[in-house]
């Protein structure tokens, strides 16, 4: 289980998040979903160990995540960055290969891996290519692959096999096209239901409650408070036109949608 | 245990570890032959063979043929030190380069460009300066270690306020990187003026090579006492690649990936300032080597820095050695400081990289 336990973030004298309890089970998908300004990447930072809360705690099965070994922790944990600032032409099968830089598991099961999830992430057509000739979105895919091989499932004789591994997605589809949105979403729900813990900030309410298990949702502080989480459950909880409205401060309509599938949101027309 | 259980094509070419091989190689052998040039000409032409066999019977191997004494003499105690000398400072500054380049994030971060070298010069030259005066009561046979710990320190300090400056949250500011290089450098120079203006005749002499940069001076006395400070290094640096690789990253993405970001930091600023300042403290200030090096690596073989940092080190031994070759070859029979040679190869060589910057549209400065 990640957990954070009434955590609070300020950066700067300026408060970023108050009070907020989030914790990502084994076989879940949580989004984090809210207007910008609400902390969503912040909460996905501290999660991620790379900002260190104010107040409260970050805890991994119980153990805070600063106790953990560096190394042992990056083989059950990745994290998939908003963008990217590599600039040297390593070729699309180097970097994901940088994936497998905390395991010792041998250059023959890196390169495997390495080629499995890249056939997951739908970039094994741009292998051999340099990562510096790529689109914004071929790149976030290659990114995604990188961090797949980070936490690839290893052979079931290894002893970390039995431990959760978490994958934290920054705003994954924030510059991919209407099929790769879905690849990322079928991935990462693929991985949830293989055991996986995922938590990913998600900007498309329609992409988050068709594909999460559970959402959580932030709202921006006011007068000198920090973000906050207003509500967290299943998607048909959390999605009521007048929290939305109010949280996102624009007035919201739900369509029902499909049977069996949660209804679509859409701004209100004026 | 795959999550999708795809056959995948068992043809997929690994193109570039093969490369790379090929790449080795043929550094290894050109290194070789550079140092067989380097030890037969000059002045007195020494045959290949002759010179095999001094080195053979130095290492204990019966000579298969006598050498004349005078050629044996030249051979031990000038060429050797001095291809030596070349072959390892050419090799420190490329490595530094590289090394640096990765920790900035960027091609352009060569030692001399960002101050670092000035700052081990400027070290150097006040050690040389001063040092007699500030030290008169250390043991003698410690005073060879001054000048090359004297310029670490310099480099160190110099390199530390460039990252200072241009570094923040993880990611660097090119532009600052550069400006504060140009800052540095122009205080180093002033410095170094003063110290000119402030010496007398010998110290003069001493001190004119720090401008021009040179590898003629080298001797065992000289040599022995920074060799430490130039392998080190040379050794430890390759171990830090795979560390440089996902710094390649972001520090962020660096540290996700379970590296020990900030130790990994210290230890590349500080073998680079080692190298540079060791290279500074015995062959003066020679530019772009640190620059060309690692970019014509990295053209031919990519990035990798478990392979650059290698093979920079090959490459920057034997650019140096024909640099040097250049030097001494060209005008005899006087020479030519080598870090003007250097310096009329390396600096087109920047211009034409930062042509090729603007030419793919990102800009002169990312």
């Amino acid at each position: 289980m990640l957990s954070a336990d009434s955590v609070t973030l300020h950066l700067r004298g300026r408060p970023i998040l108050e009070a907020v309890d989030l914790a990502v089970g084994a076989g879940e998908f949580l989004a984090l979903v809210g207007p910008n300004g609400a902390g969503k990447s912040s909460l996905l930072r501290l999660m991620a160990g790379s900002l260190t809360p104010t107040s409260g705690r970050v805890r991994l099965d119980g153990q805070a995540l600063d106790r953990h070994d560096p190394r042992t922790l990056a083989c059950r944990r990745a994290v998939l960055p908003q963008s990217s600032l590599l600039n040297f032409p390593f070729t699309v099968r180097e970097v994901v290969c940088l994936g497998r830089s905390p395991h010792r598991t041998g250059p023959a099961r890196d390169r495997q891996v390495a080629e499995e999830a890249m056939a997951l992430a739908e970039v094994l057509p741009l292998a051999e290519r340099r990562y510096t000739e790529l689109s914004g979105g071929e790149r976030q895919r290659v990114e995604l692959a990188r961090v797949l091989a980070q936490i690839w499932p290893e052979s079931s004789g290894e002893p970390e096999a039995t431990q959760t591994r978490y994958l934290l997605l920054d705003e994954p589809t924030s510059s991919l096209d209407l099929r790769h949105q879905q690849t990322v979403m079928v991935v990462a729900r693929r991985l949830a239901a293989r055991g996986f813990g995922v938590l990913a900030v998600l900007h498309d309410l329609n992409l988050a409650a068709r594909n999460a298990d559970r959402l959580a949702l932030l709202a921006p502080g006011q007068n000198g408070h920090g973000g906050h989480l207003v509500r967290q459950g299943r998607p048909e909880g959390v999605l009521e036109a007048d929290l939305l409205s109010a949280v996102y401060e624009t007035p919201v309509d739900l369509l029902p949608g499909q049977p069996g599938a949660p209804p679509v949101i859409l701004p209100a027309q004026a | 245990m795959a999550l999708l259980s795809l056959s995948l094509p068992r043809s997929a070419v690994h193109s570039l570890p093969e490369r790379r091989h090929v790449v080795m190689a043929g550094l290894v052998l050109g290194l070789f032959a550079v140092v067989l040039l380097s030890l037969g000409l000059g002045a007195v032409r020494i045959p290949v063979g002759d010179a095999v066999a001094v080195l053979a019977e130095g290492l204990g191997l019966s000579a298969a043929k006598s050498v004349p004494d005078q050629l044996r003499l030249v051979l031990l105690h000038i060429r050797l030190p001095r291809t030596l000398l070349a072959a390892l400072a050419g090799a420190g500054l490329a490595v530094s380069g590289a090394a640096l380049q990765g920790l900035f994030r960027n091609p352009l971060a060569d030692p001399g460009l960002i101050g670092v070298s000035s700052g081990a010069a400027l070290a150097a030259a006040t050690t040389i300066v001063f040092g007699g005066m500030l030290f008169s009561g250390l043991p003698p046979e410690l005073l060879p270690y001054l000048l090359p710990l004297g310029a670490f320190g310099g480099g160190l300090i110099a390199v530390l306020l460039a990252y200072r400056l241009a570094s923040g949250h993880g990611q660097t500011d090119v532009a600052t990187l550069l400006l504060a290089g140009v800052a540095l450098n122009a205080i180093a120079g002033a410095g170094i003026g003063l110290l000119i203006f402030a010496s007398d005749d010998q110290q003069l002499r001493d001190l004119n090579f720090w401008m021009l940069g040179s590898v003629a001076g080298a001797n065992w006395s000289a040599l022995l006492p920074a060799l430490a400070f130039l392998v080190l290094p040379l050794l430890a640096l390759p171990f830090l690649g795979r560390a440089l690789n996902a710094l390649l990253l972001g520090e962020t993405e660096a540290a996700h990936l379970g590296f020990r970001v900030e130790r990994a930091k210290k230890f590349i600023l500080l073998l680079a300032a080692l190298a540079t300042g060791a290279a500074v403290a015995l062959c003066g200030v020679i530019g772009f080597v640190g620059l060309v090096v690692p970019h014509l690596v990295r053209l031919v073989a990519g990035p990798d820095h478990r392979f650059l940092l290698p093979a920079s080190a090959l490459l920057g031994a034997a650019l140096l050695l024909l640099a040097d070759l250049l030097a001494r070859t060209l005008v005899l029979p006087a020479e030519l400081p080598i870090g003007i040679v250097t310096s009329c190869v390396g600096g087109p060589f920047f211009l034409w990289m930062l042509l090729r910057q603007r030419a793919r549209g990102g800009g002169a400065l990312c």
